[in-house]
């Protein structure tokens, strides 16, 4: 029997461990000069292996729950009314993810509307809202009563029509979204100049409010 | 060597590559002062002006009603929510996501 020659795999293992030892002070310094920002995207490797940690951390008797509720007109209107409270500011109204708050979390909130999320079970989407996800902005909503779970239910039936949703849904729900007074104000503003109140800006006219920059 | 050479570029292959891109938003409001192309100029206050780019993803309404680029005139109000992107040569350039376009008639600007 051919004994194996090990002497590559150790040289590779030590040239490994030099080329990492390298790098790892080159990100260091990196890092020290650039900083880390939430903007930035993950890779492709880090999606991939946040999402397979994603499904890990559903066990499995959770991972084959069928909802329990019956989806009705009542049940998605519920659905619609405390996804656009509770969830839109991170996820829209549409379910894009592109919010101020979605847009500047890293990982950033997926597009619900894809099949990376379409096509969890809905055990998965439930596990998910009740339990939230590790080192993510998602948190857990569940509050162990059985209201609660009832309400994590009609969300994900909720999240099933985000495919489809109309932009007078989208409109209804933007009525509903939580406002802090300074929105409410700013939103009245924007009404008020949209139906043609007030004078339009004009090069050399009085300034008008503008709010730009961060949201 | 060379198969300790092979075995190190494999295990480098694994390594993710870095990527980033830029990601504020602002909201414009103001007055369609110019179109070019798919480029907006909008006075958004007396003598200041931003650029924004609309691209196949923005959304345009007016009211509840959906709307193309094309519907956009001078003098309408509107208000735009915009992210940054940069492009290949570093250049920040704001990027219309919606676009709310004002029930008034449109009126043109005085320069």
């Amino acid at each position: 029997m051919k004994a194996w020659n090990l002497r590559p795999v150790l040289k590779a293992a030590l040239l490994l461990a030099v080329v990492g030892a390298a790098a790892a002070a080159a990100m260091f310094l990196w890092i020290g000069s650039q900083g880390i920002s939430a903007k930035a995207e993950p890779g492709a490797l880090e999606t991939f292996i946040a999402r397979t940690m994603r499904k890990l951390a559903v066990p499995s008797g959770d991972r084959k729950l069928k909802n329990p509720v019956p989806v009705t007109s009542e049940v998605l209107a519920a659905g619609l009314s405390h996804y656009a409270d509770h969830c839109a500011a991170c996820h829209g109204n549409d379910g894009s993810g592109e919010t101020s708050i979605g847009v500047g979390l890293y990982p950033k909130p997926p597009d619900m509307r894809l099949p990376p999320t379409q096509s969890l079970t809905d055990g998965e989407l439930f596990y998910i809202i009740e339990n939230g996800i590790r080192l993510t902005g998602m948190p857990a909503w569940g509050d162990g009563t059985p209201e609660g779970a009832q309400g994590s239910w009609h969300l994900v039936h909720f999240i099933r029509r985000l495919t489809t949703l109309t932009p007078e849904e989208i409109a209804q729900m933007e009525a509903m979204n939580p406002r802090s007074p300074a929105e409410v104000l700013e939103a009245e503003e924007m009404r008020k100049f949209l139906a043609g109140e007030g004078e339009a800006p004009k090069p050399g006219g009085k300034p008008m409010p503008a709010h730009g920059g961060h949201k | 060597m060379r198969k300790a050479l092979i075995i190190l570029a494999f295990a480098l292959a694994l390594a993710p590559l870095a990527s980033a891109h830029e990601g504020h938003a602002k909201k414009v409001m103001g007055t369609v002062a110019a179109i070019n192309g798919d480029h907006l100029e909008i006075t958004t206050s007396p003598g200041k002006s931003s650029t924004i780019m609309l691209n196949d993803k923005t959304k345009i309404m007016r009211g509840k009603a959906t709307h193309k680029a094309g519907d956009i005139k001078v003098g309408d109000r509107v208000v735009i929510t915009a992210a940054d992107v940069k492009d290949k040569d570093g250049k920040i350039m704001w990027v219309a996501k919606h676009v709310t376009i004002g029930n008034a008639p449109a009126t043109a600007p005085k320069k």
